[in-house]
């Protein structure tokens, strides 16, 4: 099961890649990246294309992060 | 340095979205060695590719991504030439074992034509990959182990084909480990559908339009983003950092290939030639002496000179066998009574006319043999031969049986994005209504994709559109990026190619929706792959010709020996009557005989040729006429020329002409005249024509031209640019024209009634050949249930109008129909449905234009007692109570006020009569009429409206001659086939023809007028036009010159 979040989120990269970032008061490590993925949206009404990572968290938990442009949102979140 | 070996180009048919120049540019640009092209089960793009390829100095692998059973795909790259002849057979395999459009290749197929082929794991639609994505691992295992087993360690590779979509990332490693548990090779691809990024849109277009889908709609054949792109090398690296040695592979694979492809090696078979004879060169030249001396009776010096001439030039080029193929194929024509005549350059060649492939005598009328062959230029020569159009297929029957199904096939075309088809696909895919897309469509002109953006900008009729800016720019801008794009495989009209080897080493072979094996290439690649096309076309104004003949009764002319000096026919070219007249019935001919004044053969070459975009924009036309009339001298910029241009008063009108005025004025070789005609007919660039022009200045002056003179001289024969005829053809096509013309002269009826059967076909739509039989005496009948036939009957001076025009009819309907009313005439309409079943909608049609009109009953009730009819209709054999119109369960019930008819099953219910079922109006029936038939039977729409017309002031065509030129009328009629023929002077005018019941009105609509009324005139649906303006005559012709154009309806 997953819940659909889609909020924006502080992410902290290296080499592009997420290594934490910052959700419901504290900061959540990405242990791996389990996935990436890019994916154009609606480009006929100009949506840009998005980069989405899907990380295992240090703390066991699996999300869903993009970056659209510069702006990281977290898409989603697993149970 | 990294290698693509997964492409996709346009001819994956809406799933590639980059030209291949384009995609071939962006590998050379990114330093790559080498790319492969793998379309989806076909090869189509191959010739092109490994031309681009070479050229750009990359090496190009041919290779094909193939649908295998069960739909999973797979990557092959041919090695060298024995992979590629298994390539061709493994495609002709797919497509002719599989229903049409669904190729599939079957494993043991493809295991039996592995040699010489690389075989890579595929996309994810591969089995393997599609096996891992469903985590059935060791099915993927077994598979891969198999493959391996099949097609050898070496030769089997498994592919990581991308690496952004959702999964990639453990997709990817369950292949590398997978591959390195059974010892197998890895590489990467990227599953190239367009070169760059900012392509992906036209090909997510492309998708939409593929799947039926609109923009806004989800499917799975939809990319999910727009990584499929040529990557450069540093790219690919940086996506698969975790396999190098996938990337590594790409380069090493890439050398393992060659091209497999050769390019220009003739393979024409020998012509099998009777014992007796040394060679097919012998037996060639003892049938040119024979047809020679039946054509010439007495062979002149000049004429073995000639003849010797050509045979030596056919002899070193190696083509004695094509000659004789051909040969072959007219003289089976002959033997069948199957009308043909030759047509294009090859009328320049005595040989041709010598063997009977043409009709028009090149000596005679001094035509350049050059101009068709010639040893500089080692072209192959092009013989095109029409054929009636109905019977063509019987020659294309001779040619499979004769040289054998593995050795001839079918041309194919590929049917590209114009602009019309590709406003209407992408309109769809952008989720525009239907109708706006009709009206959209409709008011664009037949222009190519790429001027669509010009044409929004400058044609009124598409400014006016009222759709919101941005979302039409984006039609607009997406639909000019189609341009040129393959939208669908198609059979060529005619050409057909003889292999010496078997045509599937060459081609794969697929079926055609006719049903006959065409290869994967069209004319031009055909050619680069050594193949020689022969044209078979089928022209239907031959079949008008036969039908013609055969419908006249008694003595019938004969056709070959008509006189080419009947003054009656060059009475009716003067009077510019010459609609339905082959190659002379536009208005824009009809303008040319009204002023020319025709009155020998000679005359009617120069019309067909004059009528061209080239004579026309060379300000050509007028200045003939004018020296023909001898109101305009004649003079010679250089004495040399006279010969040359004499006979066709000085004025440049002919390819032959331009080729000998360079060779004669510059001492140019037949190949240079020969580069100087292509440069001008084919609209090359303007540097192309200034570097000639620079040529033939400077050779003229060498041989003592002035350079003023000279560059004079290069001016005339500049202003002839593009889309000249060659002599040869117009003499080939003036001859049939004046032909069709005596044929319509002495036997109206006949000749309209051919017109009809063979339509469509020429200029005009059905209802304007029957307004134009009418206004000659030429009574056409509508059709009639007990006297039509499948075709036009004659009927003394009438016509009566076929079944076939029926919408709708069946040919098996029409059977039934003849072989009962053979039995005996019909008796009533009911009669009609107990003895032939057919289906409502086509009695219903049957009914509503008037076929059963002799029962004297009225349209209306018929069609009320059509369902009735049909209770009656099914169970012919059982008595039962018909209700009538105005009974039963619709009209209240049976009883004394709705009386019944008793069926005794004899079909004897005489003629019912239902009082109260009034008729249809006029107006319904013609309307009802065109709809069904094509044109009005009852009457013509403007015989309905014109007595309201007239009080208005209106004129009709037949009075439009009694009206002094240069006042003002106003006409009306229904718009004929509205054109904008290029002008001399760049600007747009609009030719449209209005039709009414006596016949045409030719209107011109000069550019303001255009920018005015630009949308009445193409409205992108059928509406009568009334035009206020000026009567203007042109020698015997009447014209209009619009002011004003309305709706008719707006004074209806």
């Amino acid at each position: 099961m997953s819940k659909i979040v889609d909020q924006p989120v502080l992410v902290v990269c290296e080499n592009g890649t997420p290594k934490r970032f910052f959700w419901i008061k504290k900061w959540i490590t990405v242990k791996a990246v389990i996935d990436k993925w890019n994916e154009v949206g609606r480009w006929w009404e100009d949506e840009k294309e998005k980069t989405f990572f899907r990380v295992l968290a240090g703390e066991g938990g699996v999300y869903e992060l993009y970056l659209n442009q510069k702006h990281w949102n977290l898409y989603r979140v697993f149970d | 340095m990294f290698v693509h070996l997964h492409v996709h180009s346009p001819f994956s048919f809406l799933d590639g979205a980059s030209s291949i120049t384009k995609l071939v540019e962006r590998a050379a640009d990114l330093d790559m060695p080498a790319l492969a092209l793998t379309d989806h089960n076909r090869l189509s793009g191959a010739v092109r590719f490994v031309k681009a390829a070479k050229q750009a100095g990359i090496k190009p692998i041919v290779g094909c991504e193939v649908t295998m059973e069960g739909g999973f795909h797979l990557t092959l790259l041919c090695k060298n030439h024995t992979g590629y002849r298994n390539l061709c057979a493994v495609l002709t395999q797919a497509h002719l074992g599989n229903e049409r459009g669904s190729p599939k290749v079957d494993l043991h197929t493809l295991a039996s034509h592995k040699e010489g082929l690389l075989v890579l794991s595929g996309c994810r639609k591969g089995l393997i990959p599609s096996l891992i994505l469903r985590k059935r691992f060791e099915e993927a295992r077994q598979t891969a182990e198999y493959y391996k087993h099949i097609f050898g360690q070496n030769s089997f590779i498994i592919e990581l084909s991308e690496s952004l979509l959702p999964g990639s990332m453990s997709l990817n490693k369950a292949l590398s480990e997978l591959a390195s548990s059974l010892g197998l090779r890895t590489v990467a691809t990227n599953n190239v559908h367009y070169a760059t990024k900012s392509d992906f849109q036209i090909h997510d277009i492309l998708t939409c339009i593929r799947t039926l889908t609109k923009l806004e709609d989800v499917h799975p054949e939809r990319r999910l983003n727009s990584e499929n792109y040529l990557k450069s090398w540093e790219e690919m690296k940086a996506e698969y950092r975790d396999y190098p040695e996938a990337i590594h592979m790409a380069r090493i694979l890439a050398e393992q290939c060659e091209c497999a492809l050769d390019l220009g090696a003739l393979n024409f078979p020998a012509f099998a030639y009777p014992e007796g004879f040394r060679s097919s060169g012998h037996f060639l030249r003892h049938l040119v002496l024979k047809g020679a001396q039946t054509k010439y009776r007495k062979i002149t010096r000049d004429i073995k000179a000639r003849l010797e001439h050509e045979l030596g030039i056919i002899e070193q080029l190696g083509y004695e066998d094509y000659f004789l193929v051909v040969w072959d194929l007219v003289n089976f024509a002959e033997r069948q009574n199957i009308r043909h005549a030759g047509r294009g350059s090859a009328a320049d060649s005595a040989v041709a006319y010598c063997l009977g492939i043409t009709d028009v005598d090149p000596i005679a009328h001094n035509l350049l043999f050059e101009r068709f062959m010639s040893l500089e230029r080692g072209e192959k020569p092009d013989i095109d031969v029409d054929f009636d159009a109905r019977r063509r297929d019987e020659v294309t029957a001779y040619v499979y049986q004769k040289y054998g199904d593995t050795h001839v096939a079918s041309v194919a075309t590929y049917n590209t994005f114009q602009g019309r088809s590709a406003i209407r696909d992408v309109g769809k895919a952008m989720g525009y209504a239907p109708d706006e897309i009709d009206i959209i469509a409709k008011r664009v002109p037949h222009i190519p994709a790429c001027r669509l953006e010009e044409a929004f900008k400058s044609l009124p009729e598409l400014r006016a559109l009222d759709i919101p800016g941005k979302r039409l720019q984006t039609l607009i801008e997406t639909a000019g990026k189609l341009a040129g794009f393959p939208r669908f495989l198609a059979t060529h009209l005619g050409g057909v190619v003889i292999s010496k080897t078997p045509v599937t080493w060459l081609s794969p072979l697929e079926r055609s929706a006719k049903g006959v094996n065409i290869l994967q290439f069209d004319k031009d690649d055909v050619e680069d792959l050594g193949l020689v096309k022969i044209d078979l076309l089928s022209l239907r104004t031959l079949g008008a010709v036969e039908d013609s003949l055969s419908l006249i009764q008694g003595a019938k002319p004969d056709y070959d020996r008509i006189p080419l000096d009947d003054k009656a026919t060059f009475e009716r070219l003067r009077r510019a009557d010459t609609v339905g007249v082959f190659q002379l019935e536009s208005p824009a001919q009809r303008g040319l005989q009204a002023r020319l004044g025709a009155d020998n053969i000679e005359d009617i070459v120069a019309s067909v040729a004059l009528i061209r975009p080239g004579p026309i924009k060379g300000n050509m036309v007028t200045p003939f006429i004018k020296r023909r009339h001898g109101q305009e001298d004649i003079s010679y910029l250089d004495p040399r020329l006279e010969p040359i241009l004499k006979n066709t008063y000085g004025v440049v009108l002919f390819q032959e002409q331009v080729i000998e005025i360079a060779s004669v004025i510059a001492g140019f070789t037949p190949g240079e005249a020969d580069k100087l005609r292509r440069v001008m007919t084919h609209g090359r660039s303007f540097e192309e024509m200034e570097k000639i022009g620079g040529l033939f200045i400077e050779k003229a002056v060498k041989r003592g031209v002035t350079e003023e003179v000279a560059a004079e001289i290069f001016n005339c024969i500049r202003g002839y640019a593009s889309y000249g005829f060659c002599e040869a053809h117009a003499r080939a096509f003036a001859t049939t024209a004046y032909k069709t013309a005596y044929l319509l002269e002495h036997y109206p009826a006949e000749f309209y009634g051919a017109i009809l059967n063979n339509q469509p076909m020429g200029f005009y739509p059905i209802s304007t050949i029957c307004v134009e039989a009418r206004s000659h005496g030429v009574e056409v009948l509508g059709p009639s249930i007990n006297h039509s036939g499948k075709d036009v009957v004659v009927e003394g001076s009438s016509i009566r109008l076929p079944f076939k025009m029926i919408k709708g009819m069946k040919q098996s309907a029409i059977d039934r129909i003849i072989r009962e009313r053979a039995k005996a005439k019909f008796r009533s309409f009911y009669d009609f449905t107990r003895r032939v079943k057919l289906d409502s909608d086509i009695l219903r049609n049957l009914i509503l234009c008037g076929c059963f009109d002799e029962f004297m009953e009225s349209r209306k009730s018929l069609l009320w007692q059509l369902k009735d009819a049909y209770a009656v209709g099914d169970n012919p054999q059982s008595e039962m109570l018909v209700p009538l119109p105005g009974a039963g369960a619709n009209c209240g019930g049976c009883g004394p006020e709705n009386p019944v008819v008793r069926d005794h099953g004899d079909g004897a219910y005489g003629t019912a009569y239902f009082p109260g079922q009034a008729e249809f109006s006029l107006a319904e029936k013609v309307a009802f009429e065109y709809q069904i038939l094509g044109t009005g039977v009852s009457a013509h729409p403007m015989e309905i409206w014109r007595n309201k017309l007239k009080k208005q002031g209106f004129v009709s065509s037949r009075e439009l001659p009694q009206i002094k030129p240069g006042d003002f009328v106003k006409v009306g009629g229904i718009p004929v086939r509205p054109q904008r023929p290029p002008t001399r002077t760049g600007r747009i005018v609009v030719f449209v023809s209005l039709e009414d019941e006596y016949g045409l009105i030719d209107v011109t609509c000069f550019e303001d007028v255009y920018a005015k009324y630009g949308k009445f005139l193409f409205p992108g649906k059928l509406m009568p036009l009334g035009v206020w303006g000026q009567v203007q005559k042109q020698g015997n012709g009447f014209s209009v010159i619009a002011k004003t154009v309305f709706p008719l309806s707006y004074v209806l």
